[in-house]
């Protein structure tokens, strides 16, 4: 294909990825430093801003999630995720590479509940329950130690990476996101899958992917295993352009509409919350169980699950009745949820530098002074309040007009119809107004 | 409380700006981004500074003492003249969409031109 | 040794450093050092201080490793000469107390941190050899018998309130009694005026002179420099509740309502404001002896501290002359 670059092709790269030693050891400095949150947040000073599960997860991790690993890199926060490692291991029977022997009932997936649906809940959970999560050290941890244990038990029980594909909410939108990334795993040459009978790909990925016939990057975590268990060398890893994997031809779910609809709604809510200056919006946010905090649950999930959704369908609907195509509502909602792909990822990018930016100034001295105890391992000085400064501000608006211009393109090229301006207008005005409103909420 | 109040402020470009800031509950802070102005206020003890809105635009303005759990969220909103940002945001939208709508156009225009006949002769 | 060994061996080390420093850092770190005492400060609604009694022998030095867990707060210690030391949350600050007397002292905060701040109290006890710190003599509401929670409206009040510069130029014609230290602790200013209005001496002085020369009287038992050290007292400790200018309008009670002493029903339901000093009817009948029988005792069914272990003596007078100044000029 002209518009890939085969990765593998480069020898150094080639052998970096086929040896399992670089991913095995980020992979254990990952489990080791997800190890050290947890009990930072646990032992650690109750203050946030001052203890390193709360810097470290929610401003360095989350940033170099937002504005590196997925827009660079699709996926690629997955392939070095301590999360999975100790049930993987416990299921290969071997740390560095399967033995075989492992242990585990290896169950499949109830049918029932596969698909975007639980990662979409699980994300709008933690938007639910975020003003205290990101700011209570033990609850950031405890949150942390049950997701790893949660990940541990989903691993004794079914077959391989059952939490990251079917609970994890980051893998949720990373999978979602993944489609516009840049990065992809393929097969070189189809004919020589064909002629070979033993998929030894099928078998060997944690994913549960088919390799071979991977059409889309939602569901490839970038672990590499295929590669290094196909014996005829055949698996590329190409670099693409951005959003190769939306089109007019490419299949997607309502499922996947759905959770690019909550990560919408999230973008928004959490502008609201964090960003805007309504005090009691986020001390309603803050006092779980109170009754504010219901009227606040209230609005959010009625925002999430009736008018953004709403907002969507009416938009499809009408692109329909203007451009006269026939098709089954959902049918066109699943297909169309492709906008809110690089319109959702834009939006988040662009509020994560609304934050990020001034609070990186806490990650040095959080790094000297990892529980607020009273370190001070590099002497770092302790952080001032920070601000948003005129180029972060551009910064957000760059994005979310980058993000627009992309949806819009997406718009156009999706839907197929003899008049793609009649039935996508709808939808671009759809995500116009989105952006308006993050605009607002950000730079307003 | 974790709240400014009046939470929005408006005032107009070069307007001198006095803050008073009475803390409530607890020792609060006030540091507004774009200016170099903070101030800390202990409940008892008003503080007042002044300063001149030279710059126009949206800053938000934020509590700079550590004040409890929602502390880095204590936020508020001060609007000095026009936000030119904002509504430079709205037109470079626009774009943004006339943009996307016009290179689509452009490359499926491309991808429909026929190709040109080829002249050959033999003989 | 295999990879696969070599592999598990790597991630056993790796995560046992991750985990032995946090763990190393909050089991080890109170065993380290002489005497090392953590203590946490925290809003009263979050718990107070996490120690309520600090244990110390004379002579030998505590050290304190202070902390804050939730917002700005302080460690003072009450009629010391130690100077508060701030405690930002998150952070770790360290010092050392040494005490050359036996005796009970008491730690609190000097940042306000909330409506119940003042209950933010612990106490320090002191054994070891040698006398007790010197016994302050008996406060002098106790020594005259006076109900604390007693609230005398004056008398009689002025008109305007009086300027203790105006009534400077009567001082000649003032009675011994009137500048003397007993009759100042034991009189209220508007007690003071009536015994002045029955003088044949001042007969010819105007009521509103009179008011003025109690105003010098009053005043000259302080200086400028004594009213300005209890303006500091007063603006830390004081002023968040009773208002910056003293009119019982101050940040914490905004949400209560104002003191009606007509309607006694709703007065014992109900916490309601302090009292305006600035209203000539509420200070102007109280002695200076029952102000400060107030401020060391509090209570009286209101919010009122009780600052008798923080304030020495002598800052207690100084405050009481400085609240007068709220009335009078």
């Amino acid at each position: 294909m002209m518009n890939r670059v085969d990765l593998t092709r480069f020898p150094t790269i080639r052998s970096l990825l086929r040896s399992r030693w670089p991913q095995f050891l980020i992979r254990a400095i990952t489990l080791a430093g997800f190890v050290f949150t947890i009990l930072a947040g646990l032992l650690g000073s109750a203050v946030g801003s001052h203890n390193f599960s709360i810097i470290f997860v929610w401003i360095a991790w989350w940033t170099a999630l937002k504005l590196f690993f997925i827009p660079f890199g699709g996926r690629s926060w997955c392939s070095i995720c301590p999360i999975p490692m100790p049930g993987e291991w416990l299921q290969n029977g071997g740390i560095l590479q399967p033995k075989g022997k492992g242990i585990g009932l290896n169950l499949r997936w109830p049918k029932f509940l596969r698909g975007d649906w639980l990662q979409a809940g699980g994300f709008m959970m933690i938007g639910l329950f975020s003003a205290v999560t990101l700011t209570s050290p033990l609850v950031t941890a405890l949150v942390l130690l049950g997701i790893i244990v949660l990940s541990l038990v989903l691993s004794l029980v079914f077959e391989r990476r059952a939490f990251c594909n079917y609970l994890c909410p980051i893998g949720g939108f990373t999978g979602l996101y993944a489609q516009a990334g840049p990065v992809e795993v393929r097969v070189k040459d189809s004919s020589v899958c064909a002629a070979h009978s033993e998929k030894t790909c099928y078998t060997a990925c944690p994913w549960g992917q088919y390799p071979l016939a991977l059409k889309s990057s939602t569901a490839c975590g970038l672990c590499m295993e295929c590669l290094r268990v196909c014996p005829k060398d055949n698996i590329a890893v190409n670099l693409r352009p951005w959003g190769s994997d939306l089109g007019p031809k490419t299949k997607h779910r309502l499922d996947e509409t759905f959770l690019g609809l909550v990560m919408l709604a999230s973008a928004l809510i959490d502008s609201a919350v964090f960003l805007g200056p309504w005090g009691e919006l986020k001390s309603a946010a803050y006092a779980i169980g109170s009754g504010s905090w219901w009227v606040f649950a209230g609005a959010f999930l009625l925002l999430t699950l009736v008018i953004l959704p709403g907002l969507f369908g009416l938009a499809v609907w009408a692109g329909q009745k203007l451009s006269g195509v026939k098709e089954s509502l959902g049918k066109a909602m699943a297909q169309q949820g492709q906008v809110l792909v690089p319109l959702g990822m834009m939006a988040w990018i662009a509020f994560t530098v609304s934050f990020a930016f001034t609070k990186f100034g806490y990650v040095l001295p959080v790094v000297s002074d990892p529980l607020g105890n009273g370190w001070n391992f590099l002497g770092t000085a302790a952080a001032g309040v920070g601000q948003e400064t005129s180029t972060s501000l551009f910064l957000q608006v760059g994005l979310l007009a980058l993000g627009l211009f992309w949806a819009t393109r997406v718009a156009g090229r999706i839907t197929g119809s003899k008049n793609p301006g009649k039935q996508s207008a709808p939808l671009i005005a759809f995500s116009a107004l989105f952006t308006l409103a993050m605009a607002w909420l950000l730079v307003g | 409380m974790f709240q400014f109040s009046p939470a929005e402020i408006t005032v107009n470009a070069g307007d001198r700006v006095t803050i008073e800031l009475v803390a409530t509950d607890v020792v609060h802070g006030f540091s507004l981004d774009g200016y170099d102005f903070n101030l800390t206020a202990e409940p008892g003890q008003t503080v007042s500074k002044t300063f001149v809105a030279d710059h126009s635009g949206s800053f938000r303005f934020r509590c700079s003492v550590a004040c409890g759990n929602l502390h880095p969220f204590m936020i508020g909103k001060l609007q000095v003249g026009q936000n030119s940002l904002f509504l430079r945001a709205i037109a470079l939208g626009i774009l943004a969409v006339a943009a996307g709508m016009w290179t689509l156009h452009s490359s499926a225009r491309k991808a429909s031109k026929p190709t040109e006949p080829i002249g050959m002769s033999a003989g | 040794m295999n990879k696969e060994t070599l592999a598990r061996i790597l991630v056993i080390v790796l995560v046992a450093a991750a985990a032995a420093i946090p763990l190393a850092g909050y089991f080890l770190t109170p065993i380290l050092g002489v005497k090392t005492i953590e203590l946490h400060a925290r809003m009263a609604e979050n718990g107070g201080w996490s120690l309520d009694t600090i244990q110390a022998v004379v002579g030998q030095p505590v050290h304190l490793r202070l902390t804050s867990d939730d917002v700005m707060h302080s460690f003072a210690i009450g009629k010391s000469d130690q100077a508060p030391i701030d405690i930002v949350p998150g952070e770790v600050v360290e010092t050392t107390l040494n005490f050359d007397k036996p005796g009970t002292y008491t730690f609190y905060c000097t940042h306000w941190c909330g409506a119940n701040h003042w209950r933010m109290r612990g106490t320090i006890e002191v054994s070891g050899p040698g006398p007790a710190s010197t016994k302050e003599p008996q406060p002098l509401f106790l020594k005259l018998g006076l109900d604390v929670d007693m609230v005398i409206p004056a008398e009689v009040t002025p008109a305007a309130l009086p300027s203790s510069g105006h009534g400077a130029q009567f001082a000649s014609l003032l009675p011994a009694y009137a500048t003397a230290q007993e009759t100042y602790l034991t009189s209220s200013p508007a007690q003071l005026w009536q015994r002045l209005r029955a003088e044949p001496g001042l007969a010819s002085v105007s009521d509103t002179d009179l008011w003025d020369a109690v105003a010098f009287a009053w005043l000259s038992q302080t200086s400028p420099e004594k009213l300005a050290a209890a303006q500091k007292l007063y603006s830390t400790n004081c002023a968040a509740c009773h208002g910056e200018a003293g009119k019982g309008d101050g940040v914490m009670v905004r949400g209560l309502p104002v003191i009606d002493y007509q309607n006694h029903q709703a007065m014992a339901e109900q916490r309601v404001r302090p009292p305006d000093f600035t209203d000539p009817k509420n200070l102007l009948g109280t002695s200076p002896a029952l102000l400060e029988g107030k401020m060391i005792r509090g209570g009286m069914g209101t919010g009122m501290p009780y600052w008798g272990p923080i304030f020495t003596q002598q800052q207690l007078g100084e405050l009481v002359s400085y609240i007068y100044t709220f009335v009078l000029k």
